[in-house]
């Protein structure tokens, strides 16, 4: 007799990858959907890309209440606070920063003596330290200390002159648009810095390179001399004699780099860029350390509690707008839209690109393009932070089982703390990056804060990809829904309704979210 | 009869009650003659015949209403978040549902205002139980986010001009309640309705978490599981509590509109949440008279502190440190860092620390003054009842604790030996920093008079460490 059950063959589709492929597709019928409607390009891309930095806002308030979640199940209640924080803070920074010429010249002539090497130095040290703390594949790496004097040195006389002279330079031959162009470069070299500091660098040290040139040479003088020579690859790898004397080479040259291209950056002929970029920095530090106090000072007496976690959180967002009604009144205080750099505050496309393209209209503000590009940095930026680096295995594995990740030797308090104030600067810089366009106010924290606990619930709590793409779901469903809801029934107030819809329905059908494990 | 007999003999039933309940039949005394008290001691009328006159004790009588309206939503706040577990961050949508139907039904379609409050009534209990029909999938942070999602939902539908025809848009309703009711003109049987309102929610709260349903919430907050398994439908439970709390938020929502005749959409807001969560962490959740005493302490501490600037005169802690301070603008602040300081330090409240305190100070009792008639029948340990609620079970399992300290000297000096040596020498820096032996005195007293309470809340929490592991 023949027993054996005869089955079906089984299809099974990735639930990922399902639930990834109705969102996507969610996404593209609301778009036909406007497409058909509007029949205007310049509308439909003023609707996509305003659906895109109103989700990429969301983001940067999304990304840090997703990782915590997942790693510490806090539900960060102030994430919207730290949003505001940033750009409270940049506003504070930048109506400190004088609007005079020759203010602007003595800080930038200060700024490129002194904060460039400065600067450069500590960001190769962070660079090296973070690299061989969490990146190095070897283990038990021996850490080369570095001359810190020397990399100063270096940035200081070689690096900073070259980045003003370079600057003044591509300044005079190219104009108006030399803004742009500057920003990209120094974009594009601080890229490249950064990617060679992630790779080995004691690979690189001038000790390497001695012993690299004697192997060579001892292979060639074998081979002239008739013997039968060692292979390069048995030379090569040898254990430098006394490696954390050596001079990584690849510090110097990125330090090198890195000044060129922030003095680059800072030479414009305005100083308006420099300013944005000293107050971005200055809210993103702000952000990160009121992160890091919150969850040292409050989060930490608390992961006995979970229950009161949340209504802690709920009661720092409270206090600090409060604080911040106190100290500024309830009014709004406008944008930042004049402190901008002129590069940012035109409309795309340019001139020169509407020369090639005569077709090409659209009426997108740069700025939301900028914002648009800032929140795709950070989102790969973390993503590759996730999954490329070892503090990103550690957060990985901590979502999974932190006890566990303890239990293997690691720090996890030392990584809740790091975590939340990485989640915290990000949210601080979408604060003065949104600062640029939309009003500031003591209850834009709370608008973004309702947004993004959408967007991480939707995405599914603890899901870092599923945050991603549930922000882009819920900005562009916003600004359909907007299109939509002035057309139809006069009322653009429909908009966020249509949000806190998606998200009701989404937990009705899928209760963990898109991605969220099941509980 | 013996000493042991007389203490043990049984009570008439009604007297036993009495005897049990005398805090709240206190309570409920000093509420019914609050009117004319406070018109005997500012020396006001207490219903003035002219509406506009707006006496002291008028006044007043508006306070405990809207103490009473707070008290209530905070009852139905506790009852969801305290006893049951479940957070709720959209109190507001039931609230705001009692304010907008009566205030839509009695303006726009004239309908009379009894029939109003039942419909507003029902139509609470109907969006109770459509909440809890859509939410019993979800638990924990997923229920508390879709009950903010949901709420949000009716928030903003409140603010569009699109419903302007219904609900007045940002600037909301304005309508007149009934003579017999008004505020305005009959304030004081306002206050006796408010008062009969806020003890029939009291009352039924209490009655619900006495009885057998009350115990399966209390086990569906501490371990949801567990009573799952042992057979319970959770989420019949869950709906039971929603549609409770839904139906006394609904409630309050009727009363606040009675009080102050308008609808706003920020009475759905999410301030509804917040106020009786406050109140509730400061009275102490989970407790029947908690939230009470939070909406209470706030509501009448508000009217003393925000009033006028506040000078706060610091001299006995630092020599010619007073200063002015904006009370007005100070206060938002004041109760947000109180907020999180309660979270913090005091987690279960004003009356849950007194509750643990009190355990602990009859666990001294044993320990001092070490009484057989208490070990062989500890049903006698129960005298702080009326206070505690504490199930004799608690009291039963503490009586068997070994003594694990030989204290005995130390209870009649315990409130110098909480003074301890860092606190004594503070006192005597500030002295030497202010050189001033007043000061000094006067820091040593502080100092001795905080360290009690602070001794006593840091024993509860001692306490409730080790039960909890």
């Amino acid at each position: 007799m023949d027993n054996t059950i005869k089955r079906r063959p089984t299809f099974k589709i990735d639930k990922n990858l399902l639930w990834g492929g109705i969102a996507i597709a969610f996404v593209v019928f609301l778009l036909i959907l406007t497409a058909l409607d509007v029949n205007d390009g310049k509308r439909f891309s003023q609707i996509v890309a305003g659906g895109l930095y109103q989700g990429m806002l969301i983001f940067m308030v999304a990304a840090g209440l997703s990782i915590v979640f997942g790693l510490m199940d806090v539900l960060n209640f102030a994430q919207g606070s730290l949003f505001m924080i940033g750009a409270y803070v940049g506003v504070e920074v930048l109506s400190g920063l004088s609007n005079d010429t020759k203010t602007n010249a003595a800080l930038l002539s200060i700024h490129v003596v002194t904060f460039t090497p400065i600067a450069v130095t500590l960001l190769v040290e962070i660079g090296t330290w973070l690299f061989y703390r969490f990146m190095s594949r070897q283990s038990g790496g021996v850490r080369p200390s570095g001359h810190l004097l020397a990399k100063l040195t270096t940035a200081a006389l070689v690096g900073a002159p070259l980045g003003v002279l370079l600057g003044n330079t591509v300044a005079n031959d190219l104009g108006s648009s030399a803004d742009l162009i500057r920003v990209i470069g120094a974009v594009v070299v601080t890229a490249l810095t950064w990617v060679d500091i992630a790779r080995d660098p004691l690979l690189f040290s001038i000790k390497w390179l001695f012993n690299e040139i004697s192997t060579r040479f001892q292979r060639g003088l074998a081979i002239i001399q008739g013997h039968q020579a060692l292979p390069v690859e048995a030379l090569k790898y040898r254990p430098s004699p006394l490696p954390e004397n050596g001079v990584p080479i690849i510090q110097l040259v990125s330090a090198v780099l890195l000044s060129t291209s922030l003095g680059i950056l800072f030479n414009s002929t305005e100083a308006t860029t420099l300013r944005f970029g000293i107050a971005a920095t200055a809210a993103v530090f702000a952000g990160a350390l009121a992160g890091v106090v919150m969850e040292t000072v409050f989060i930490r007496p608390t992961y006995v509690r979970p229950f009161f976690q949340i209504v802690l959180t709920f009661g720092i967002a409270l206090v600090v707008r409060e604080v911040i009604i106190y100290k500024y009144g309830v009014a709004a205080k406008g944008t930042l839209a004049a402190h901008l750099p002129s590069t940012l505050r035109g409309t795309f496309p340019p001139a020169f690109l509407q020369d090639v393209f005569p077709n090409l209209e659209t009426s997108i503000s740069n700025y939301w393009i900028f914002m648009i590009m800032m929140g795709l940095l950070m989102m790969i930026g973390v993503q590759v932070l996730l999954m490329r680096s070892r503090i990103g295995i550690i957060i990985r594995a901590g979502v999974q089982d932190s006890e566990m990740v303890e239990a293997l030797g690691v720090n996890v308090r030392l990584v809740f703390t790091a975590v939340f104030g990485l989640g915290a600067g990000i949210a601080a810089f979408g604060g003065i990056i949104s600062a640029g366009f939309i009003s500031i106010n003591p209850v834009m924290g709370d608008l973004y804060l309702l947004q993004a606990i959408a967007v991480v619930i939707i995405g599914g709590l603890g899901s870092y990809a599923g945050t991603s793409i549930a922000a882009v779901v819920v900005g562009i469903t916003r600004s359909v829904a907007e299109y939509f809801a002035g057309k139809q029934f006069n009322s653009t107030g429909l908009a966020p309704v249509a949000v806190l819809v998606l998200l009701c329905l989404i937990l009705l059908v899928k209760p963990s979210g898109l991605f969220g494990k099941e509980h | 009869m013996t000493q042991t007999e007389n203490r043990l003999r049984r009570r008439h039933p009604l007297v036993q009650t009495l005897y049990d309940n005398w805090p709240y039949i206190l309570a409920l005394i000093l509420l019914w003659r609050f009117p004319y008290i406070v018109a005997d001691i500012t020396n006001s009328e207490v219903s003035p015949d002219s509406p506009r006159v707006v006496s002291e004790a008028k006044f007043w009588q508006g306070v405990m209403i809207e103490v009473f309206t707070l008290g209530v939503l905070a009852i139905s706040y506790n009852l969801m978040f305290g006893f049951t577990g479940l957070i709720s961050f959209g109190h507001g949508v039931f609230f705001g549902t009692g304010v907008y139907t009566v205030a839509i039904l009695v303006s726009k379609y004239q309908q009379s205002f009894e029939v109003s409050i039942i419909i507003a009534l029902a139509l609470g209990v109907l969006i109770a139980l459509i909440w809890a029909m859509a939410s019993f999938r979800l638990k924990g942070v997923y229920f508390a986010m879709f009950t903010l999602a949901f709420a949000q939902i009716f928030y903003e539908l409140s603010k569009i001009s699109l419903f302007d025809f219904l609900t007045g848009g940002d600037d909301g309703i304005t309508w007149t309640a009934p003579d017999w009711i008004n505020a305005v003109r009959n304030r004081l049987t306002l206050y006796y309705v408010a008062m009969a309102v806020f003890i029939f929610a009291f009352m039924l709260v209490r009655r619900l978490m006495n009885s057998p349903s009350g115990k399966v919430l209390i086990a569906l907050r501490d371990n949801p599981v567990r009573a799952e398994t042992l057979g319970f439908n959770i989420y019949l439970y869950r709906t039971l509590s929603i549609v409770v709390s839904g139906f006394l938020a609904t409630f309050a929502g009727i009363m606040h509109t009675v009080n102050f005749r308008q609808a706003e959409p920020t009475a759905l807001g999410l301030d509804r949440t917040v106020d009786p969560l406050i109140m509730s962490l400061i009275g102490g959740i989970g407790t029947n008279p908690g939230p009470v005493l939070g909406a209470g302490l706030l509501r009448i501490g508000e009217q003393f502190l925000r009033k006028e600037d506040l000078q706060v005169d610091l001299n006995f802690i630092i020599f010619r440190l007073s200063t002015t301070v904006d009370a007005e603008k100070y206060w938002a602040v004041a109760l947000g860092i109180a907020f999180i300081l309660f979270v913090l330090l005091i987690p279960y409240g004003l009356i849950g620390s007194l509750n643990k305190t009190w355990i602990e100070i009859r666990r001294w009792g044993r320990k001092y003054f070490y009484n057989p008639l208490v070990r062989k029948y500890p049903q006698l340990a129960t005298w702080a009842e009326p206070f505690t609620g504490e199930p004799p079970e608690v009291a039963k399992a503490l009586a068997h604790i070994p003594p694990e300290h030989d204290l005995k000297g130390w209870a009649l000096v315990y409130p110098f030996a909480a003074m301890n040596g860092v606190t004594a020498v503070i006192g005597v820096l500030m002295g030497l920093l202010s050189w001033s032996w007043r000061v000094a005195v006067s820091w040593m007293l502080f100092l001795l008079l905080i360290s009690v309470p602070l001794r006593i809340i840091a024993l509860g929490q001692r306490f409730q460490k080790k039960r909890t592991g």
